[in-house]
């Protein structure tokens, strides 16, 4: 399952997400804790993070021979991010 | 408070990261010129005039002060940090949530040579050079101009990781003490501006400019939608890049100009968290062309191409207006997703054009305003512009009152 060419338009236009972002990948969570939506708690890898309630999305770019560069390696230290692949929530 | 910074015009590359810890120990840390290392910062000709901003307003952020973040670490001749600003009306509002609402801003500043977006490949592309800055939410995510969180790019959008090199056109210095002729802040609760300026003869020197500014607090609205939403913050970023000539004694074009802005983590009228869009080269997205096609996208009024002149008063002497700048969060979208929250960016304004030097100070009554000046401006092309306009902000801290 990977998200439809209908929800990856619906989070760039949410977002605002420049055309030098070439893929993006969203991360769900039902935690409450405010400290679980900051960027600092999800990864220590520099990247471009978009977020909602709840919700991060992810954006990579592509290097000078159009090769997606790499996602950032998730922390998650309390396991509470799910990667989400599209459909019905 | 205003400072005015003179890095050392003899000291070369690895220069850059002592810049950025003199900017955050002045900004975080409450320092004063004089604690500054005297080999990167000119004692002499750099000051800092006016009171300082609340302590509590610029606060660190663990593992981002100065020289600390892995991605630039490896590098000597690049410094890089990051802090938050709070709002001005932090603790402030109606209802019995006042003491909760604590929203705030993550501001990073850098200068010199880093990777961008984790490339390990060394090619010029990849890396980013010269000084420049970011805004963005509390959660250390949504920045602009550049959305990175180890902040690389070139002063506005513009980045590397192409097929050549897109960033020389937009860049602000290189990376040494030598590469810059400035930097000038304003450091208060409402405000946080900055205005770097490159080395060189009037011709060639490149100015950046970047400001996060506050709206008035609206302590309805603002403490609700915060209270649901830790992310919000009636606080936008501004940031223009001039190359060559707005220091040029006669007002002509520059080549790449760049105006932007940017509100990120917003609420839509249906509840939706949201950023605003945004592109600096373009005149269609806030710069206030009238066929304006991305009428969604935030501006300000008075509009960043309008012209603003003096006034003569009654013995013939200019008189310099403090328009109060307001936020305009979209202009004619057809759709229900722009920011609902207008306002008056609190503490900024509009001067007029082209008279004012870097930080001239202007007088109402004893209040002294520094002026700022920034962009191009006085036409629908924003490439076609040659007048510069100039904001001032007050250089005594305003707390809320």
């Amino acid at each position: 399952m990977a998200l439809s060419a209908e929800e990856i338009a619906t989070y760039r236009e949410r977002f605002a997400i420049g055309d030098d972002i070439a893929e993006i990948k969203v991360w769900k969570t039902e935690s409450d804790d405010e400290a679980h939506n900051s960027l600092l708690y999800f990864t220590d890898d520099a990247c471009s993070a978009f977020t909602g309630d709840k919700l991060i999305v992810i954006g990579v770019g592509e290097d000078e021979e159009g090769t997606l560069l790499p996602y950032p390696a998730l922390k998650d230290a309390d396991n509470v991010w799910t990667e989400f692949t599209g459909g019905e929530e | 408070m205003y400072v005015y910074l003179k890095p050392e015009p003899t000291s070369s590359s690895p220069s850059a990261r002592y810049i950025i810890e003199a900017i955050y120990n002045i900004v975080v840390n409450n320092y004063t010129i004089a604690q500054c290392n005297a080999s990167y910062i000119n004692h002499g000709q750099s000051y800092i005039a006016g009171t300082r901003p609340t302590s509590t307003t610029y606060t660190s952020i663990t593992g981002h002060t100065p020289m600390m973040q892995s991605a630039q670490d490896n590098y000597s001749n690049n410094g890089y940090c990051s802090f938050n600003k709070k709002s001005y009306a932090t603790g402030q509002g109606v209802g019995a949530a006042n003491a909760a609402y604590t929203p705030s801003r993550t501001i990073q500043v850098s200068y010199g040579i880093a990777p961008y977006a984790n490339s390990s490949t060394s090619s010029y592309p990849h890396y980013a050079r010269g000084f420049r800055c970011n805004m963005g939410a509390s959660n250390f995510a949504n920045f602009a101009p550049f959305n990175s969180s180890s902040n690389v790019h070139t002063w506005s959008t513009q980045h590397g990781g192409t097929t050549s090199d897109t960033t020389s056109g937009y860049r602000i210095g290189v990376d040494s003490g030598a590469d810059l002729d400035s930097i000038h802040m304003i450091v208060n609760d409402s405000t946080f501006a900055i205005w770097v300026v490159s080395s060189g003869s009037p011709t060639q020197r490149d100015h950046g400019w970047l400001c996060v500014n506050d709206l008035e607090h609206n302590g309805t609205y603002d403490n609700y939608v915060y209270s649901g939403h830790p992310t919000y913050c009636p606080t936008a970023v501004m940031w223009s890049s001039t190359m060559d000539y707005l220091d040029n004694p006669t007002l002509v074009t520059t080549s790449t100009p760049t105006w932007g802005m940017h509100m990120p983590q917003y609420l839509d009228q249906e509840g939706v968290l949201r950023n605003t869009s945004h592109a600096d080269t373009s005149d269609q997205y806030g710069w206030g062309d009238q066929s304006t096609t991305y009428a969604d996208a935030p501006s300000i009024f008075p509009s960043p191409r309008s012209n603003v002149y003096s006034m003569k008063g009654t013995g013939g002497e200019d008189i310099h207006p403090l328009i109060p700048v307001q936020y305009v969060p979209h202009i004619d979208g057809p759709q229900f997703y722009g920011d609902p929250r207008q306002g008056r960016f609190i503490n900024m304004y509009r001067t007029s054009n082209n008279d004012h030097d870097r930080g001239d100070v202007i007088l109402d009554g004893s209040t002294r305003y520094r002026v700022f000046r920034t962009h191009k401006t006085g036409h629908a092309d924003k490439a076609a512009a040659i007048q510069n306009a100039c904001y001032a902000f007050p250089e005594d801290n305003v707390p809320f009152a």
